[in-house]
């Protein structure tokens, strides 16, 4: 009977073993399921007792079944769960990245780019013919198309932010769900059995889903349940789990909030990504794309204000709004821009008849050329500063000195007149003006009597100084830089941006491919080693069939042969 | 090493992926004829590209305002030519009217003449070109000389205009300017008697009064301002030239941005068109490597 008994524990083993490799091939593919090895041991040696020449030994009581082996990494499960949390943010932010790309219309022909370049040549080609409507036109429309093209992009990162929230909140309630199931299933689960390893795989599943979203540390408990925690929160204690949802912080960001209030710090992981998305990468293109628009609308504005429109009313300003999203054209009618700039010149020539005047040379020495003789110094106040002079400069030096007050001034060979042009680029205000607080200067100049003629149609200083920009360092962007360059760096600033996304997200992927390899060849199900089990333990089955069938015979002969 | 088919199949897709993305990259390139689809495949060629673009629209909006310039001081240089040819007639009336040949009682016809050449060389100081008077300085929407008439005969002359002169910034920062003022050709004090329309006033009552000696003296007046006309005249032929210089160093600076731009931008076509091929061949071999890797396996061969 104890061969009986022998050879049915050994069918049993062996059956269990082959329902074990069953469970393997049935579960090659499932994503997530750890190979399972079923592990037999010879029975205890209970047996019927044997008499050798050594003494009596007990027979052994065959084979059993001690244990089903789960092939897991602990390790590798901790590697691979954090490089999920890197790999899933990085992938959320290439994809933020790539619909911002979108957005920009970031191609070979940036449109931004073009429609500032197209605006600078308006101006420029209204330089010579300011006085032209349909280049006054051409400059408003091509402020049109740039403001449009400010506006989309702008209101463009407005909605993808919002998107972004969007999806950061669908995010959370994904985690809430994730954290009960967890919190559900997370019981001391019986080890060894085929159920209790499935229970085990279904549990680091979840973890593993959890770890898409956001980083969390794992800690086995000694009751054989886990505690998941983040930023030394836990999330899921025992059977108990919080809950999550996306708030603001003290500054104002959004961020990750358990059902207690306490902030998380979620630093990857998609819902890290979509928070850094929202906090960092798209505040600050919005911000900076404010910056272009308001220090083009600054640079712009400035100079129209201190020129004329053809109306001879000081000029309006071009743009309205206080950045990239509400920027508007805000005149209407050509006429209004104010393209010309004041001047006041001399009432008549200011030199003698058939003499010649050297500008470069000093006043001292010139006197004969003059029809005022200059003191030998004083003040002259233009535009309500001061500016000291004396006999020894050079009419080109007194001149060059008016710049500084935003005054360009000249000695036009021609007339032999002396003209003190507003220049826009300098300060605020649209007239000029140069009266005497000491000395003659305006005399020589011959404008105590002038009178300022506000714009003149024909006069395109504006147009120019507007056209000047391409090349003139403004203020509200970095020193020596141009609009043109600010935007450049700006759309280069953002390309890059999206590129190290990309990179990033390459990087990540391959490295969490590699973890994946890895943990595939420990824990994977391979169809050759499958079947070669099958075909052993198939094989012991069908000797622990025959081992029964022999144990029967002889017990037959036993009781029906050996009885007559 | 254990392989496993979930693993092998895992990084045979992996990289048919990649080798997918390689091919998508070079169609769109052979395609576009654009090494990049967005600033993002290289950031810092894109920073070039906006760059040279940017470039190029500022020089060719030179191009634009040097020719429309060019149009002008042809303008300005047939104008002036139109007045050279009138102070020239005006001198030889004066030269007619001074000589000691013409008999005194035709000196009311030459006057009759001189006055004739006055109105035309006031309507030549008045002259529009697209609208706008181009000897009003910039105050190019209302006649720069204004008449005083007694009848039909101009005795005085006002300018009203604007001497300002006006500049243009072309390439390099050069600033050129491009307006003749009144002052320059028809004197500060248009009435001066030494100035072009003074003088013809001078002559013209000059030779109605039959004073051949102030016809005599109108004459070396008006070859003084026959100079100047002249001058000025060459004055705007120069500019003229040197527009044209511009223009043919703005040619090869556009060419050089261009060429610049398209060896940053633009695809070497056959490069791209022989990696694709070479690309699409791997790609076949992948494939067929992929279909054929699954078949060998121990359960296959135990049937």
């Amino acid at each position: 009977m104890d061969g009986l008994r022998m050879a049915s524990r050994a069918l049993l083993a062996q059956q269990s073993a082959i329902l074990v490799t069953g469970e393997n091939i049935s579960n090659q593919a499932t994503p997530g399921y750890s190979r399972q090895v079923a592990r037999l041991q010879p029975a205890a040696q209970s047996g019927a007792p044997i008499s050798t020449p050594k003494g009596v030994v007990r027979a052994g009581d065959g084979v059993t079944l001690s244990d089903v082996e789960r092939f897991r990494s602990q390790f590798l499960d901790d590697a691979i769960r954090d490089q999920t949390a890197d790999d899933a943010g990085s992938q959320v932010t290439q994809d933020i990245m790539g619909r911002a790309t979108a957005v920009m219309g970031d191609t070979n022909d940036s449109p931004l780019a073009m429609s500032l370049d197209g605006f600078f040549q308006q101006a420029s080609r209204a330089v010579a013919t300011p006085d032209d409507p349909s280049l006054r036109q051409a400059i408003l429309n091509s402020a049109s198309t740039l403001v449009s093209e400010f506006n989309t992009r702008a209101q463009a990162l407005v909605s993808l932010r919002r998107e972004v929230a969007d999806q950061a909140r669908s995010g959370a309630a994904q985690v809430n769900q994730i954290l009960a199931d967890i919190a559900q299933g997370n019981v001391a689960l019986p080890e060894g059995t085929v159920e209790g390893n499935l229970a085990l795989d279904r549990r680091d599943n979840l973890v593993n889903k959890l770890s898409e979203f956001l980083d969390v540390q794992v800690v086995p408990q000694s009751s054989g349940t886990v505690a998941i925690y983040q930023d030394g929160v836990a999330l899921v204690f025992g059977r108990q789990n919080r809950t999550v949802s996306v708030g603001t912080d003290m500054a104002g960001n959004a961020a990750l909030r358990t059902d207690s209030g306490k902030i998380l710090n979620v630093t990857s992981g998609k819902l890290g990504a979509l928070l850094q998305a929202q906090n960092v990468q798209l505040a600050s293109f919005s911000s900076k794309l404010d910056t272009q628009a308001t220090a083009l609308m600054d640079a712009v504005n400035s100079r129209l204000q201190n020129g004329y429109a053809l109306d001879g009313t000081a000029g309006s300003p071009l743009f309205a709004g206080l950045g990239a999203q509400d920027m508007r054209v805000a005149i209407g009618d050509q006429r209004r821009l104010g393209l010309a700039a004041a001047s006041l010149q001399s009432t008549a020539s200011i030199t003698t008849a058939n003499s010649v005047f050297d500008t470069s040379q000093a006043l001292s020495t010139q006197t004969a050329a003059l029809v005022t003789t200059p003191a030998a110094s004083g003040v002259i106040s233009v535009n309500g500063t001061n500016v000291a002079w004396d006999n020894s400069m050079s009419m080109d030096q007194i001149l060059a000195s008016l710049s500084a007050v935003g005054v360009k001034g000249r000695f036009d060979v021609g007339s032999q007149k002396i003209f003190l042009v507003r220049d826009p680029e300098v300060g605020v205000g649209a007239t000029v003006t140069a009266t005497d607080v000491t000395g003659n200067l305006a005399a020589v100049f011959g404008v105590t009597t002038a009178v300022i003629n506000p714009g003149i149609p024909g006069d395109g200083s504006v147009a120019q100084s507007l056209a000047n920009l391409t090349s003139t360092p403004v203020l509200g962007i970095p020193p020596s830089i141009t609009i043109p360059q600010s935007l450049h760096g700006y759309l280069t600033d953002f390309a890059s941006t999206v590129a190290g996304a990309k990179d990033l997200a390459s990087t990540s992927k391959a490295l969490l491919s590699a973890l994946t390899q890895q943990r595939e060849q420990y824990q994977g199900v391979s169809s050759d080693e499958e079947t070669m089990n099958l075909m052993m333990y198939q094989r012991a089955y069908q000797s622990a069939a025959r081992l029964a069938t022999t144990q029967d015979q002889m017990l037959d002969t036993l009781i029906n042969q050996m009885a007559r | 090493m254990r392989v496993t088919q979930a693993g092998q199949q895992a990084l045979i897709l992996a990289n048919l992926g990649d080798l997918n993305e390689r091919l998508l990259n070079l169609r769109m390139q052979a395609s576009s004829g654009y090494r990049m689809q967005d600033g993002s495949e290289d950031p810092a060629s894109y920073g070039q590209i906006l760059s040279l673009k940017s470039q190029e629209a500022v020089v060719t909006a030179h191009g634009e305002v040097s020719s429309r310039l060019s149009g002008r001081l042809a303008y300005y240089d047939t104008v002036l030519g139109q007045l050279s040819d009138n102070v020239r007639n005006a001198r030889t009336l004066a030269q007619q009217g001074a000589s000691s040949g013409t008999d005194p009682t035709n000196l009311p016809l030459l006057a009759t003449q001189v006055n004739q050449v006055l109105d035309t060389v006031l309507g030549i100081a008045n002259d529009q070109n697209e609208g706008r008077y181009i000897f009003a300085g910039a105050k190019t929407d209302s006649p720069p000389y204004v008449a005083t008439r007694l009848g039909d005969q101009v005795t005085g002359v006002t300018y009203q205009g604007d001497d300002r002169p006006q500049d243009v910034t072309l390439d390099n920062g050069q600033s050129m300017k491009f307006s003749v003022s009144g002052s320059e050709v028809f004197g500060a004090d248009p009435a001066d008697p030494n100035s072009v329309i003074g003088s013809l006033i001078h002559l013209r009552d000059a030779l109605k009064a039959g004073d051949q000696a102030a016809a005599t003296a109108s004459m070396t007046v008006l070859d003084n301002v026959y100079s100047k006309v002249l001058a000025a005249r060459g004055e705007v032929g120069a500019r003229e030239q040197h527009l044209a210089s511009l223009d043919l160093l703005r040619n090869n600076v556009i060419l050089q941005l261009q060429k610049q731009r398209d060896s940053v931008q633009n695809v070497d076509l056959p490069t791209t068109v022989s990696q694709l091929m070479q690309e699409q061949t791997v790609w076949q071999s992948a494939l067929q490597v992929a279909s054929r890797v699954d078949q060998y396996n121990l359960l296959n061969m135990l049937r």
